[in-house]
């Protein structure tokens, strides 16, 4: 279709130019008689055709027809044929070889543009799949990143799943074997520790369901405004029936400040740092829960005044890098999962664990929460 | 009066074994199906006093289990117990009207303390007229008087909004119930509830800071985390 169309308005225009150069001839021809101008008119229609049509055929066409209209219009004697005259010859290769030369040209300058056009298209192309390419390779990155942590994580789970099963398993077959009145008082210890070991499997398997959550086929978080206070509350009474003699201090800012967040996460988060910090940092004084509104949002801190952490495990917490495995330990080679699900809650919350100092000693764990809007 | 009975449904064989010891010892008489189909049976020939509800069932789901039991008696009791992995079941169980919850692992301590909450409630109801609604409530230090529309804390009177008045009420209405957000806002907004919840915990944020209610050891209102408030029984 548009095929067809170029071809007749090439045609239209091969026409349309021979015969304007006919009327410029024919108007020239009474002025200057013999020695007129016509061949060069034709010359200039049979370039301007082979400049502006597709391919060779009509500017040969052209310069053909021209040379047979000069022969018949313009030259002597008029309205005749006389092929033995002398330049005529010379005056057919001249405007044929005008219109070849002319053609050659523009078709090569034509194909120019089109090899420059494909050449753009081609990097486009190229740019784009670049830019997939790119896209596809930090995904398997991300992703081959998730997989090692899930896979830091099974190991150590396994490990810290299999302890207290043994020493349950154990203990249970243990007090089963021997008579009970005889035993009493031994049964009770071991059936306290079956108790304390059991609490431990406990909060470890909701870690395990923590960070399942956060891996799994639902995807990103929905995070919804929460009230910290309420937050905290339910953490510290929590904790209250885990260690009855624990002594934790609030501090929080005086204002409802809602913030983002998945309530049971930031919960087990809060309950991991306190958990860690009444286990292992043989802290005297109270520990303490404190909020404040900063730049960014709310700052959640927990901190105790005992024995801090070695410089290099707080380095890696700060740098957010690490998978924090095998870090913490306590007299019994617990590992734990707890900071590593701490960091991965907090990294959906698009915050971070942050550790310090505390003012006189102890560990400060923190992380800021993005503060919600509410209409009211 | 003669001894409540407890139906537990449960089909871990060594945790129904276990409720039901603990049950029995606090002077309580069990009743026990394994799966849907026995409990089904069993509500209907041991007229039982309280459900323990297990919503994980091999035959079928445990929130259609409640809605058929709240259909035959609407005044049982029910608490359910849940995984930690199906928050949101339980949020359903408690809105499709179930008394009370549990999650797994739970303390028996715990258990008990609901078990007793659950009865000692559905028995006031039972024992009362309809209509007796008392114009005056009381829970440790604080009391609300509906007739003069005043609320006091150890004498003092407090100055609630008109929202937080309604929400207070609502709590000692249903003292020792959790009451579920989306069923707290049906409530108090009826068709016009708002989209999120946020307004209403603002709402009840600022009623416990009048209340100067302390977070570690909440005695007006406690919150549910992810579920709603629960105004505590007397006795917890």
């Amino acid at each position: 279709m548009l095929k067809n169309r170029k071809i007749l308005q090439d045609l239209i225009l091969t026409v349309l130019i021979l015969y304007l150069a006919w009327l410029i001839s024919s108007l020239l021809l009474p002025n200057t008689g013999v020695e007129n101008n016509s061949a060069l008119v034709f010359v200039l229609a049979v370039v301007i055709i082979s400049s502006l049509t597709d391919g060779y055929f009509y500017g040969i066409t052209a310069s053909l027809v021209s040379t047979v209209l000069i022969n018949w219009f313009f030259m002597y004697p008029y309205g005749k044929f006389n092929i033995s005259l002398a330049g005529y010859p010379i005056a057919i290769i001249s405007t044929l070889t005008c219109a070849l030369v002319v053609c050659t040209l523009t078709a090569r300058t034509k194909q120019h543009a089109r090899m420059a056009e494909e050449r753009e298209r081609r990097t486009a192309e190229l740019y784009e799949q670049n830019a997939i390419l790119e896209k596809e390779k930090s995904a398997m990155e991300l992703s081959r990143a998730k997989a090692d942590i899930r896979s830091n994580i099974l190991m150590s789970v396994s490990h810290d799943l299999r302890t207290p099963l043994t020493a349950i398993s154990g203990a249970v077959s243990v007090i089963l074997a021997q008579d009970p009145k005889e035993h009493f008082e031994g049964n009770l210890e071991l059936i306290k520790g079956i108790r304390e070991q059991s609490e431990w499997m406990s909060t470890l398997v909701e870690n395990i369901i923590s960070v399942a959550k956060l891996g799994g086929e639902g995807g990103e978080l929905k995070l919804k405004a929460e009230i910290p206070d309420e937050i905290i509350e339910s953490c510290v009474i929590k904790i209250r029936r885990l260690f009855p003699d624990a002594e934790i201090e609030l501090d929080l800012t005086d204002d409802v400040v809602p913030v983002l967040a998945d309530p049971i996460l930031i919960r087990q988060v809060l309950q991991n740092l306190l958990e860690n910090a009444i286990r292992h940092s043989q802290s005297e004084q109270p520990y303490r829960i404190m909020t404040r509104t900063c730049e960014k949002g709310l700052q959640f801190s927990i901190s105790d005044h005992g024995k801090g952490l070695p410089g290099a495990l707080m380095e890696e917490i700060n740098s957010g890098t690490g998978v924090l495995m095998d870090t913490i330990t306590d007299g019994d080679h617990r590992r734990g999962i707890g900071l590593s699900a701490c960091q991965s809650i907090l990294r959906a919350h698009n915050s971070r664990l942050q550790v310090s100092e505390t003012a006189g000693g102890g560990t400060t764990f923190s992380f800021v929460l993005q503060i919600a809007d509410i209409d009211s | 009066m003669s001894k409540h009975t407890i139906l537990i449904v449960e089909d871990d064989d060594l945790i129904r074994k276990f409720m039901s010891r603990a049950v029995t010892d606090a002077g309580y008489r069990s009743v026990l199906a394994e799966n849907a189909s026995v409990c089904r049976m069993l509500f209907l020939s041991e007229l039982p006093d309280l459900v323990l509800l297990d919503l994980g069932l091999p035959d079928d789901d445990g929130l259609n289990l409640l809605k058929e039991m709240k259909s035959i008696r609407e005044d049982i009791p029910v608490i359910v117990v849940s995984a930690r992995e199906r928050e949101n079941e339980k949020v359903r169980a408690l809105d499709m009207g179930a008394d009370d919850y549990v999650t797994k692992p739970f303390g028996i301590f715990e258990l008990m303390a609901r078990i007793r909450t659950a009865l000692r409630h559905s028995d006031k109801i039972k024992g009362q007229p309809e209509n007796s609604s008392s114009s005056v409530f009381v829970h440790k230090d604080l009391v609300m008087d509906l007739a003069r529309h005043t609320v006091k804390l150890r004498g003092e009177e407090i100055h609630l909004t008109n929202r937080e008045y309604r929400i207070l009420e609502l709590l000692f209405r249903h003292k020792g119930k959790v009451l579920t957000y989306s069923w707290l806002m049906q409530q108090i907004w009826g068709d016009f509830i708002p989209q999120d919840n946020t307004i209403l915990r603002v709402n009840m944020t600022n009623i416990r800071k009048k209340l100067h209610e302390s977070l570690e050891d909440p005695v007006y209102i406690k919150t549910e985390l992810g579920v709603g408030y629960r105004m505590p029984e007397d006795e917890d």
